[in-house]
């Protein structure tokens, strides 16, 4: 039983549960995104990025973000956060939530959908694209992460019954009542100069490689496929004005209700979202673990002492 | 319907001399109960925490009721295929890169292969991270969890026993699924067999043709065997035509027709939400009821009995009850937040154990003490001669 | 209670009738012995009792077959399982159940017999066969004597009135053959229970048959008392045929009969110089292959131990013991294909005298030098037709580069056994012709060493007597020939030498007159017969009287 085999099994496991538990206790690093005030984006630079909580009563959130950038990018910054689910891992967007939208809280929540199967066709949320001038939507044909959005277009989740051929449950609201009209960056400012990326940034390299790791080693160096883009900085680099400090702004919430502009809409109506902090994450406590190996070992321990008990007897 | 009696209770759940419970053999179909609705518990969740005790439990229960009888050794077998899956998990997550966010922990990247662009939805290789790895384990431990929960089931229970509860009019399909189960064994004999005579041949053909001299021996040798096992049936006096009259077989036929019918059109519309209303319940429940009565039908044309029936008694109640509530228990989400059973894993967090569900599968454990203790394992003698004639060794 | 009016039974596809015109009565309680070459309709015979023919093989059966009043035109096998049992050659093909109790109930639960009754009956058939303490366990785990006694249980179980067994006793080695047969006629004698026997092991059931059922072929059936049919017959045990060669009246047919009858003929023989049975080496018989601490094991279990061997050109040996005793596992080790944990092997290979291990060799190379026919020599076969096999063999056998100089596979073929046409499938042969058709296929690689593993088996006498033929033309070649069998008179007739294995060593091994008259249980029946006498066959005794006569 105590052969060194087992011994070495245990190593390995306590090791790996090490591990995890480092990374669990370490501090989440910043989020690496360049979030826009909603006035940055224009006709012809930034997107706009709109989702729809209408299904469970909240308004159209818009923001606006960098380009380039891919919808997932796009979806997790700026206080916008999303899950995936067990079996597809987080390219596939199971919840969309906002930390200026009821204190960060994702939809549909735990007791609607649990996120470990593909949601069902009839309820989940569905991926549209509108191109720069186009009023008219477009069913997404790729993944959050696939996909990169054009300068100036706007990307809009809705959640709700959308067939796999985008032909059913369209939205309800039409791009141009999201999108930017202005030609240059107004009103809102930028908060930051872009965070520098790397001249091979794909999106999707950047969405991919962790922060705390972000040198040229862990990125794989060649991507033939990708063209060498310069990086595009939208226009209002040159109009810098004042910050609204939403990256440090500790209570969501409020950059929230500074910033609504409402826009009129036949459904629901729309609210822009500045770019706001992260919703507080907790870790949780260790002690739950402990006491479930606490009640795994009881268990083996009776498991053990029956069949000590059944040799016995034999 | 079968004309099953039950036997005179000759063993009962009273306690002997020593205050424990004379040992008897647990009615198969509580077993699969138990071992089913623990499964469906495993469907609702994702907490590691929840997998492990529900694998603990079945460890405990198979270890403390299982009998010595061949089918009984296999656990061991199931648990292995649970780290397989497991493992298969991990390294599909971790080659079909699901992509990683910005906050995730990263472990290490594997080299990515570029895909067309009309492939674009699937990426192979790229970076790894800690969060992409405990999401497929997981995922991996909850499939494992309930491959376990089948294989208690079958460790418990005498698989072949429990398909004599199966009504009369599909008694022939019992048979059938039973005979093919003791087929597979011999089919792999013959394939070992025939693989090791071939090089005694030594025959130089290559690919194909090599398959074929495999396969053609072991296919007439299976066919023969079959042949053989289909008279020596007959002769037994399988399928005794009851008292049936060539009318009321066709009217079963269209009912378990017409009734399998029904179930399908009434699972799909309960399952598809664009089906229209009346095809839900009303559709199952129609199904349902045609099925039973063409199972009744169907079942007064055989007539058979069944050697020492397994009683049905407080034990079974309790082991199939133990099961049972533990599924109820973690599909009615009530006692406890619905998302402490499938714990977020982006942003990584530590899982809660909520309580209630805990409890729940706890009470499943109990099974290993509600069931009666399994017969004692008589050390069987051993026999005069070792049988080759099969194995040919 | 078996009644047979003018029955003939043609198959589909068939121009002649397999049965033609039998009548045939079996009275209750009789044991009825079926004996006859392979193919001549004995399995049909027997299948008709129950109504297998013609309802589940096919085929057209004219006149009418009543068993216990019930006409089997108007019943299926199912509807006469309450009549007749049927116990076919290999137990574990009619088993569909995992454990003892529950195959001894299955048939009953077919019948509807009532709960209690089953159980009273399961209880007292465990008692009969002597099955009680295997009650629970596993049918697998089980000896093949042990499996077959509850075939045989199975059945009974149901009551029937009339026990149908087709050689019941081919697949096991002999003292599971005892435990079997000597079940039967236990049966017969406490229950009254008629059985019909087909039996090739005539020497072990002939004392106890009540009627004899004679197929000399054509489809005819000749039916009498033993002595009576016997002293005609083709095919009759040893002890019949001794009693024919000394003119015993009335014919002998036990030991204990023919012992009484043969002090005379031992008084006759006592001065006499024995004849051998094989003819004595002319020339000292060079060493082809030998094995040094050969040991085998499967998972851990020995099967074979340190075993030594070495096998000379130009002669026989039988391999004889218990099943499980290690046979098979040696000759595999021998020949290389099988597993080999310890020892060495080696084989002269080439004229020059150099010597190889066939295992270090590639597959076509150590079947020149090694040729095994396996236990189920089918598993070689996956041609469409005999031509096909035989050119497949021609083309395996040819060494790449070299000029074909031995004998093709057809005319191997033609000199073991005459007359197997090209177009016929493989499968569509007798058991003996399939037997040829392998070695065929083995020999034409010329190995030195010919090994082959229980070709005995399903044998009947006068397959055996060709294999005798040819086993002695192949050691008149100058190869060694390794005959692995359980039948003593099989040895007794063919082999130089014998060697006895019992868990996996060497526990005997010299001339078989040496070996195999020294124990009773492997004693063949002439040398049982007229012991101390060292006689073995009864053409060793044919030879003494007839030399005798003219002398």
């Amino acid at each position: 039983m105590g052969s060194p085999r087992t011994v070495r099994a245990l190593a390995r496991g306590a090791a790996a549960l090490a591990v995890t538990a480092g990374a669990l206790t370490a501090t989440a690093a910043p989020a690496s995104a360049a979030p826009q005030p909603i006035g940055t984006c224009t006709t012809s630079a930034g997107v706009v990025l709109a989702v729809d909580f209408s299904h469970w009563g909240g308004p159209v959130y818009r923001s606006c973000g960098t380009t380039p950038t891919t919808g997932f990018e796009l979806l997790n910054q700026g206080g916008w956060r999303t899950t995936g689910t067990g079996h597809d891992g987080p390219a596939f967007i199971c919840r969309i939530g906002y930390s200026g939208h009821q204190g960060g809280r994702q939809y549909p929540t735990s007791a609607d959908e649990d996120c470990v199967l593909t949601p069902p066709a009839t309820a989940y949320w569905s991926y549209w694209h509108a191109d720069p001038g186009e009023n008219r939507w477009e069913y997404s044909r790729l993944g959050a992460m696939a996909y990169r959005p054009k300068p100036g277009s706007v990307d809009l989740w809705i959640f709700g019954g959308t067939d796999i051929e985008g032909t059913e449950g369209r939205p309800s609201v039409t791009p141009d009542q999201l999108r930017a009209r202005n030609t240059r960056p107004t009103g809102g400012s930028q908060p930051r100069p872009p965070a520098p990326r790397p001249a091979d940034g794909g999106g999707q390299d950047q969405a991919a490689r962790p922060p705390a790791t972000r040198t040229p080693a862990a990125t794989p160096p060649k991507k033939p496929e990708k063209p060498k883009q310069p990086e595009k900085t939208p226009a209002p680099t040159a109009t810098p004005s004042a910050s609204p400090s939403a990256s440090a702004s500790p209570s969501p919430s409020a950059s929230v209700a500074t910033a609504p502009k409402k826009t009129p809409t036949d459904g629901a109506k729309v609210v822009d979202a500045a770019p706001a902090a992260e919703a507080a994450h907790d870790p949780g406590s260790v002690w739950p673990v402990v006491a479930t190996a606490a009640l795994v070992l009881v268990l083996g321990g009776g498991a053990g002492y029956a069949a000590r008990r059944r040799r016995r007897t034999e | 319907m079968s004309r099953t009696t039950p036997a005179t209770p000759s063993t009962t759940a009273a306690p002997d001399a020593r205050g424990r419970r004379l040992p008897r053999q647990l009615h198969p179909v509580a077993w699969w109960i138990w071992a089913l609705a623990l499964a469906t518990a495993v469907s609702r969740t994702n907490n590691p925490l929840l997998l492990f005790l529900v694998l603990a439990v079945l460890g405990f229960v198979v270890t403390a009721r299982r009998t010595e009888a061949p089918w009984a050794r296999g656990f061991r077998y199931y648990l292995w295929l649970a780290l397989a899956v497991v493992a298969v998990r991990v390294v599909f997550r971790a080659v079909f890169a699901t992509g990683t966010t910005p906050t995730d922990h990263f472990l290490f990247a594997l080299p990515r292969i570029p895909t067309p662009d009309w492939y674009a939805g699937i990426r192979l290789g790229g970076p790894v991270s800690l969060e992409a790895l405990l999401s497929a384990a997981t995922d991996g431990l909850r499939l494992a969890c309930m491959l376990c929960c089948i294989g208690a089931a079958n460790t418990l229970a005498n698989p072949k026993r429990a398909l004599r509860v199966l009504p009369g009019a599909l008694y022939e399909l019992g048979v059938a699924v039973t005979v093919s189960l003791s087929v597979a064994p011999q089919l792999v004999q013959s394939v070992q067999r025939v693989h090791r005579a071939r090089r005694l041949r030594a025959g130089r053909s290559k690919g194909l043709r090599a398959l074929r001299g495999i396969v053609v021996p072991v296919l007439e040798d299976a066919l023969e065997r079959s042949l053989r096992l289909a008279a020596a049936m007959d002769s037994r006096g399988y399928g005794r035509a009851g008292t049936v009259t060539a009318r009321s077989r066709r009217v079963t036929g269209v009912l378990m027709l017409s009734g399998m019918c029904g179930l399908c059109a009434g699972a799909y519309g309960l399952l598809d939400a664009t089906a229209p209303a009346p095809l839900g319940f009303p559709a199952l429940g129609a199904g349902a009821l045609l099925c039973v009565a063409g199972l009744r039908l169907g079942g007064r044309r055989v007539t058979r009995t069944s050697y020492r029936p397994d009683p049905w008694r407080a034990a079974e109640w309790a082991v199939a009850g133990c099961g049972v509530v533990s599924a109820v228990v973690l599909f009615a989400g009530t006692g406890f937040d619905a998302a402490d059973l499938n714990p977020s894993i982006y942003p990584l967090g530590w899982p809660a154990l909520p309580p209630v569900p805990a409890a729940a599968i706890l009470l499943a454990g109990a099974a290993g003490l509600a069931a009666p203790p399994p017969r004692a394992h008589r050390p069987a003698p051993v026999p005069d001669h070792h049988r080759t004639t099969r194995d040919r060794g | 209670m078996i009644v047979f009016e003018q029955v003939s039974v043609v198959y589909d596809g068939a121009t002649e009738p397999v049965l033609q015109g039998v009548d045939l009565t079996v009275e209750e309680g009789e044991l009825a012995l079926v004996v006859g070459h392979t193919g001549v309709g004995k399995s049909t015979l027997l299948g008709a009792v129950n109504g297998l023919v013609p309802h589940f093989t096919g085929g057209t059966l004219y006149g009418r077959v009543t068993v216990d009043g019930r006409d089997t035109a108007a019943h299926p096998p199912r509807e006469l399982a309450d009549v007749v049992g049927v116990v076919g050659q290999d137990p574990l093909d009619g088993f569909v159940t995992d454990t003892v109790e529950e195959e001894l109930a299955y048939a009953m639960e077919q019948l509807a017999v009532a709960p209690a009754v089953m159980r009273k009956r399961v209880e007292e058939t465990l008692d009969l066969l002597g099955l009680a303490d295997l009650r629970h366990r596993a049918l697998y785990e089980l000896s093949g004597g042990q499996q077959q006694r509850v075939a045989i249980g199975s059945v009974l179980t149901a009551h029937p009135r009339v026990l149908v067994l087709d050689e019941p006793t081919s697949a096991l080695d002999p003292t599971a053959a005892e435990e079997v047969l000597s079940a039967v006629t236990r049966l017969v004698h406490d229950l009254g229970v008629t059985v019909l026997l087909a039996e090739h092991r005539l020497e072990r059931v002939v004392q106890y048959a009540d009627r004899v059922i004679h197929l000399p072929g054509g489809g005819r059936v000749e039916s009498g008392v033993p002595a009576e049919v016997f002293r005609t017959s083709a095919i009759a045990p040893p002890v019949v045929e001794l009693g024919r060669a000394a003119g015993w009246e009335p014919l002998p047919l036990s030991i204990r009969d023919a012992r009484r009858s043969a002090a005379p003929l031992r008084e006759r023989l006592r001065g006499a110089e024995v004849p051998a049975v094989r003819p004595p080496a002319e020339r000292p018989r060079p060493v082809l292959l030998t094995a040094r601490g050969v040991s085998v094991a499967y998972q851990g279990v020995p099967a074979v131990r340190e075993v030594g061997l070495e096998l000379r050109g130009g002669e026989v040996t039988a391999l004889m013991g218990r099943n499980g005793s290690g046979k098979s596992s040696l000759l595999w080790a021998l020949q290389g294909s099988g597993p080999r944990r310890a020892g060495r092997v080696r084989v002269v290979a080439g004229a020059e005298g150099g010597t190889a291990d066939p295992r270090e060799l590639p597959a076509a190379g150590a079947r020149r030098l090694v040729g095994l026919v396996p236990q189920t020599p089918t598993d070689l076969l996956y041609r469409e037709s005999v031509k096909e096999e035989l050119e497949q063999a021609d083309a395996d056998a040819a060494v790449p580069g070299a000029e074909s100089g031995g004998p093709s596979a057809r005319e191997i073929l033609d000199r073991l056994a005459p007359g197997i046409p090209d177009a016929i499938h493989p499968r569509d042969l007798s058991e003996g012709q399939k037997l040829a058709l392998v070695l065929a296929v083995q020999l034409s690689a010329a190995p030195g060493v010919l090994l082959l593993d229980e070709p005995t088996r399903g044998l009947d006498y006068t397959a055996k007597a060709q294999l005798i033929g040819i086993v002695d033309a192949l050691a008149a070649e100058g190869r060694a020939v390794v005959v692995s069998t359980h039948d003593v008179e099989f040895a007794a007739r063919a082999a130089d030498r014998v060697v006895v294995m019992a868990e996996g060593d060497i526990v005997a091994d010299g001339p078989t007159s040496e070996v195999i008259t020294a124990s009773p249980v492997f004693a063949p029946q002439v040398a049982k017969v007229l012991a101390p006498l060292p006689y073995l066959t009864t053409g060793q005794v044919s030879a003494v009287l007839d030399g005798g006569g003219s002398a």
